[in-house]
């Protein structure tokens, strides 16, 4: 072998390692388990043994409602004066209503209710847990991991939080604690609130407090954050343009604009109600409740490379009405259901420290998935648009399958125009122009090679297969 | 046959797209956070380092078992706040299980530039404002180093203007042309360096 052929194949080696790089980051090397984060859709999906392939992890919708336990203490204080500023009861009614944003959705099939206050466990033995500072707190979140209750947690002077190492700015945080490995179902959650953010410390409005909190019991639930009217971004932070702030997510991943209540508008966007029904579908006729299929439709599809076989991964798709395109719209992002770190074998091969063989234990690697999408939408017509992931949506951030987003290759063709009834499903093919040559983790490597290089602008006659030979 | 000037090429190349692809840093997952300027950031922190994380480790906190935490470790190339040396380590609290695999996001060889709580009784400490007090740094072709935080420094120079002014701060004309009119995207780290040493000398 010349010597130019060893360096040649010390290249591709690098040239595979590199491409393996730009689809799943090098913090997925590192990782046996990477999350796929899921616009407006599922915080999380199955995997080949992390509950059911390709299926939603959620709470068991046969084992409704799904009880919570509240902190017996305010949920805010004054610091200033020692005031109570927000009682128990009063915190109790707010985090009720807040879960009631969700529940109330006619068309989801899940509730909620209220259980008591927090269980006694190891070193918390009852009382505020802000008063037994971090020792109770800690004793509180082992509960949440065994899966014994799902407690929410009161800092009314922002004690804890602080304790915990965390900013000032923290408004709240929480998700799932224990999920069954088997059925997929989580079995735990945790939400923990700053009373100093009503309490005149770091007050925002009772609105923008609620729209906190109602994000993060969304993450409790099961959802995950979407990527809508996205140019808000580009707005001055809480004076977002209004008709933008109709279709804005409550799961978009920062809280940047006035609140959607301040508004006028209710505290769930379409998007929202749309994929709390999807998560949790109502099928049977139930007082105050509307059979989701009724109410629905969905626009499903895949995304193209320029070849037009080729799935794109983590492209936004968003279906907008043509009566209200941005008041009332809908997402997901392609290849949703597939796992955003399938693994692979070559830094382990090229005696690397940093294996990653067995990818995400989350995500379908049914390779039919990729690139493919669901959006449910409300009756109507719609036009489809396709978008980048924002590149600062990443990791806790995230908004779609892949960690960290990668821009649309190519360019969108003109949008296409769909008419979506309740119950049916309308098929829609998106294929991109002038991408760049395909690439994807199932690929040979040759062909990884020959894409590859061409992009790093070899002279075309230098394909991979001339330059082995 | 492949050219020592073609095998460069796919080198730099590849070195280029590991560094792209290393410089990505990620915020923590499950909580949301309300927006902080730069003044704000700068007064909280306690710790404000420029270095290189040369490792990471997921861990139970050693007194408080139910609690997760990350331990981040930096080769420190400046210590803006702070008193500091050459290697910095933080422990982080993560609640989400997902952060437990990836470390919160935190990668061997990323270069950061954080605004960081300063540690508390129990040894813990975070990015001030999550993602809005990370910043990774990346350099372009020419060697410019640019700083990007979490939110594409949406909002971090809102307000530094009349905040400043209020201190009795008086910028550099160059401070004062980037904070009189705010954008997102990166800043030239320089730049941001210049603005938080002035605004974190007064706070």
């Amino acid at each position: 072998m010349s010597q130019n052929h060893s360096a040649y194949l010390l290249l591709r080696r690098l040239a595979i390692f590199a491409t393996s790089l730009f689809l799943i980051g090098p913090a997925d090397l590192q990782v046996q388990y990477v999350r796929a984060a899921i616009p407006g859709g599922p915080i999380a999906v199955g995997g080949p043994s992390f509950g059911i392939s390709g299926t939603p992890i959620t709470w068991n919708p046969a084992a409704m409602p799904i009880q919570y336990r509240v902190d017996p203490g305010p949920m805010a204080v004054s610091p200033f004066t020692g005031a109570v500023v927000v009682d128990n009861s009063m915190g109790i009614s707010r985090v009720g209503s807040m879960f009631s944003a969700w529940t109330n959705v006619s068309t989801a099939g899940l509730s909620t209710s209220y259980a008591g206050p927090l269980l006694s466990s190891g070193a918390y033995t009852g009382g505020p847990v802000a008063v037994g500072g971090l020792a109770a707190f800690n004793a509180i979140e082992q509960s949440c991991n065994q899966g014994v209750q799902s407690p929410v947690v009161f800092d009314p002077e922002g004690n804890l939080f602080s304790a915990l190492g965390l900013s000032s700015g923290v408004i709240g945080f929480g998700g799932p604690c224990d999920v069954d490995p088997a059925s997929g179902y989580i079995q735990s959650a945790l939400l923990a609130l700053n009373g100093n953010f009503q309490n005149s410390v770091s007050q925002i409005s009772t609105d923008e407090f609620n729209q906190a909190i109602t994000h993060e019991i969304g993450h409790f639930l099961g959802l995950d954050h979407s990527q809508i009217n996205v140019d808000v971004l580009n707005q001055t932070p809480g004076g977002c343009n209004l008709a933008e702030v109709a279709g804005l997510p409550i799961m978009f991943p920062y809280l940047i604009c006035q609140a959607r209540v301040t508004s006028g508008y209710p505290p769930l966007s379409p998007d929202d109600s749309a994929w709390i029904s999807r998560l949790y579908p109502v099928t049977m006729s139930t007082a105050g409740k509307t059979i989701t299929s009724s109410a629905f439709g969905t626009i499903s599809g895949t995304i193209y490379f320029s070849d037009g076989v080729t799935e794109v991964q983590g492209v936004n798709v968003v279906a907008r009405s043509t009566a209200n395109p941005l008041g009332v719209a809908f997402s997901a992002t392609s290849g949703y259901l597939f796992t955003g770190n399938p693994g692979q074998s070559v830094t382990c091969a090229l005696g690397g420290s940093e294996c990653n063989t067995g990818g995400s234990l989350d995500g379908s690697r049914d390779t039919r998935l990729i690139g493919t999408f669901d959006i449910p939408a409300v009756p109507g017509t719609y036009t489809i648009q396709i978008e980048s992931i924002n590149p600062q949506f990443a990791g806790g951030s995230g908004v779609g399958p892949l960690r960290r987003p990668i821009p649309m290759p190519g360019i969108a063709p003109p949008a296409k125009t769909v008419s979506v009834s309740a119950g049916a499903i309308v098929n829609v093919a998106i294929t991109l122009t002038g991408t760049p040559p395909r690439f994807d983790q199932f690929e040979t490597s040759q062909l990884i090679l020959r894409d590859s290089l061409s992009l790093w602008k070899f002279p075309k006659n230098s394909s991979a297969e001339t330059l082995t030979q | 046959m492949i050219s020592g000037s073609k095998a460069r090429a796919v080198a730099l190349n590849t070195v280029l797209l590991v560094s792209i692809s290393a410089g990505m840093a990620a915020g923590q997952r499950g909580a949301l956070t309300a927006s902080r300027n730069l003044d704000d950031l700068s007064a909280e922190a306690g710790v404000i380092v420029r270095g290189r994380i040369v490792s990471t480790r997921v861990e139970p906190h050693p007194q408080f078992s139910a609690l997760w935490t990350v331990v981040v470790t930096m080769q420190v190339d400046e210590a803006i706040k702070g008193q500091i040396g050459n290697s910095y380590s933080f422990r982080q609290f993560i609640w989400d299980p997902r952060d437990r695999q990836d470390a919160a996001g935190y990668q061997k060889g990323q270069r950061l530039l954080l605004l960081l709580t300063a540690p508390n009784s129990n040894g813990l400490s975070s990015p001030v404002g999550f993602e809005q007090g990370l910043f990774h740094l990346s350099t372009d072709t020419v060697g410019s180093v640019y700083a990007t935080n979490g939110r594409n420094n949406v909002g971090l120079l809102s307000g530094v203007a009349s905040r400043a002014a209020a201190k009795g701060i008086r910028l550099a004309p160059r401070s004062e042309a980037l904070v009189s009119a705010p954008r997102q995207g990166p800043l030239a780290l320089d730049d941001l360096l210049t603005l938080i040493r002035q605004l974190a000398s007064v706070n």
